[in-house]
Order: structure tokens, then sequence, then C-alpha cells
């Protein structure tokens, strides 16, 4: 299944998007909503990983803009922020919501039963 | 006997809660990338082992990024150890300059979420100030704060002049501030540092006006 990782932190995401395709993902990254919203026009994902805090377009506002191009697509949010109003407004608009730093067996999990797959042996 | 709310005190707490966020943010970023680089050279590590191929230019890629995020980590904690020593005195004397940098570099998260840039313009000889650290820099940050909320995109510039009597902090800014600018934070603490903030004429520029000096 093809899987968009989103955040500004390029590091982080190219590092994730290459762990994340060792485990059997085809995971592309974008480090901007712009670049996000590119992709999501040229191919179907069937989830996207975003981060809420961005520079121009906050993830949540990027995955209203994903939603109306890609409908049905699931959502995790991952953010460096533990307010609890974001916790609410994230885990409203998402299947999960995760605080950095998320350790990849979790983050796996939540994108497995996000996607309906099964839990790993 | 019920005391009011102290309104500075008040302010001053949010400042600090605001900053420590900001800061906290950026420090799980830092510690987010450095967990995913170490778990990439992990996962490289056992890839090896089942006989993939591991050049040594990947190893080492991942080896830099996780130095890298310690240097930036470092100077995140160093920007945040200055600023919480700002209150070790209520009265003292700084250099304009390295206040100026400090709140630049402290907001500078703020401005990129409206993909704007902070520069704080080269002085010539450096200016001290002898007043509240603390309290300064927060009506610093409300008045950076106000520039950003205004602004769409561009680069806010922070310059300082001085005669004998008067310092001047001048921002400048991508776009005019709200018209209520300076707004009750601001003016509360100007009036505690016996400074004025206001917008110039042109609407273009926040300036901070304070004596060098406080009165005796």
């Amino acid at each position: 299944m093809r899987i968009l990782l989103v955040d500004d932190e390029v590091e982080l995401v190219s590092a994730l998007a290459e762990r994340l395709s060792f485990r059997g993902f085809d995971a592309d990254y974008a480090a901007s909503a712009e670049d996000a919203l590119s992709l999501a026009e040229k191919n179907v994902y069937a989830l996207a990983v975003l981060d809420v805090k961005m520079p121009r377009m906050s993830g949540l506002e990027l995955r209203e803009k994903l939603e109306a191009l890609r409908p049905g697509m699931r959502y995790i949010f991952l953010t460096g922020h533990g307010s609890e109003d974001d916790f609410a407004a994230g885990s409203r608009a998402a299947e999960s919501y995760l605080v950095k730093p998320v350790r990849i067996e979790v983050l796996v999990a939540e994108i497995r039963a996000a996607l309906g797959m099964p839990e790993e042996p | 006997m019920s005391r009011e709310p102290d309104e500075l005190g008040c302010e001053a707490l949010a400042f600090f809660g605001r900053i420590s966020a900001s800061v906290s943010h950026e420090l799980k970023n830092v510690l987010a990338v450095t967990q995913e680089s170490a778990g990439l050279l992990e996962d490289l590590a056992r890839l090896a082992e089942q006989g993939q191929p591991l050049t040594p230019e990947r190893l080492v890629r991942c080896a830099v990024r996780i130095q890298d995020q310690v240097k930036r980590g470092d100077a995140i904690v160093r920007n945040l150890n200055a600023f919480a020593h700002s209150f070790d005195f209520p009265r003292k004397e700084v250099v304009l300059g390295e206040v100026l940098e400090l709140m630049a570099t402290l907001c500078v998260r703020l401005a990129a979420q409206k993909n704007v840039g902070i520069r704080v313009e080269a002085q010539g000889a450096p200016i001290t100030l002898t007043t509240c650290p603390f309290l300064f820099e927060n009506l610093l940050f409300r008045c950076l704060e106000a520039a950003i909320a205004a602004a769409s995109s561009g680069e806010i510039v922070i310059a300082a002049q001085a005669d004998a009597e008067t310092a001047r902090v001048t921002i400048t800014c991508p776009a005019a501030p709200a018209a209520d600018f300076p707004g009750e934070q601001a003016r509360l603490l100007a009036a505690a540092l016996s400074a004025q903030a206001s917008c110039d004429a042109g609407g273009a520029a926040i300036v901070i006006t304070m004596p060098r000096r406080p009165a005796p």
C-alpha cells in the first residue's frame, strides 16, 4: 500500500520513509504541504502521516485539502505538540494522533490498524 | 482577603509559557530526527546481517545527521538557558544587540509558520541599557508577535540605535500590524519599563523607545 509522509523536518521524514520501506510499505515523503498536494495529485495514497505544525499550512488544513483531492484516505497525525486542544483536534480529524518521537513499531502498528491490515505476528 | 490577579505577572507567565512551548516543540523534532537516524543505522545493520550490501557512506550520513541534531539541540538549550536567566536580576545592564538576537532566535519558529524570516541588523558599537531583561524581552516578543501576525511572507528586520539617554528599537514589518497595536499586553509592559511602543506613521515599522537608565 502506498503511503505519504509529510513533515517540514526533511531529515526526519526521509529517514522514516526509508525505514517504512524496509518494513514493506511503499512510502513517499514531502517536506511541505504544497509538495504533498503535488504528490497526491499524481499518486493514489491509502494513508498519509502528517505533521501538525508546518510552515504556511498546518497538518489539519492539509488533511482537508487531501480529503477533497482523494476522498477516503486515512490519516495519522505526528506532532511535537502535546497540548490538550491539539490532541482533541487531531484525534477528531485522524485515525491516530502520535507525539514525537515515536517508535517505529508503534507507527507501523498504527498504520496497519488504520489500513485494516492484520497485526504483525 | 482576596488578591486581584497581577496583570503583569499573568502576562509574564503567558510569555514564559509561549517560549517554553515553542522550545519544547523544537527539541521534540531534534529528538525525533535523532531517533529515526539511529533507528535507520540499526535497520541497515540488520539488513547487512541478512546479506544486503552496506556502504560506509550511508553509515557516515546517518552519523553526521545525529551529530548535527546534537549541535542543533545544544544551540536550542543554550538559548533557552539564556532566556531562563533573564529573570536572575530584576534590573540589569544588558547589551541591546544580544537581547535582540536572543528574541529573534526564539521567535524564528513562530515566524516560519507564516513563511516570515527574522533578522537583526548588525550594529556598530554595542549599545547597553539598564532595564528588567525579562520584561524587555516580553515587550519585544509582543511586538514581534504583532509583526508576524500581520505578515504572510517576507522578512522582519530588527535594528537598534541609541543616544546618550534613549535606546530605540525599530522592527520593520513586511505588513502593517493590526490597527489595535500595541494592544493591552504591550502597553502594560511598556508602562512597566517606562518605554513606548508604537507604529511609525506609515505602519511599516514598530518602534520601541526607552530610557537607557531607569529614573532614580
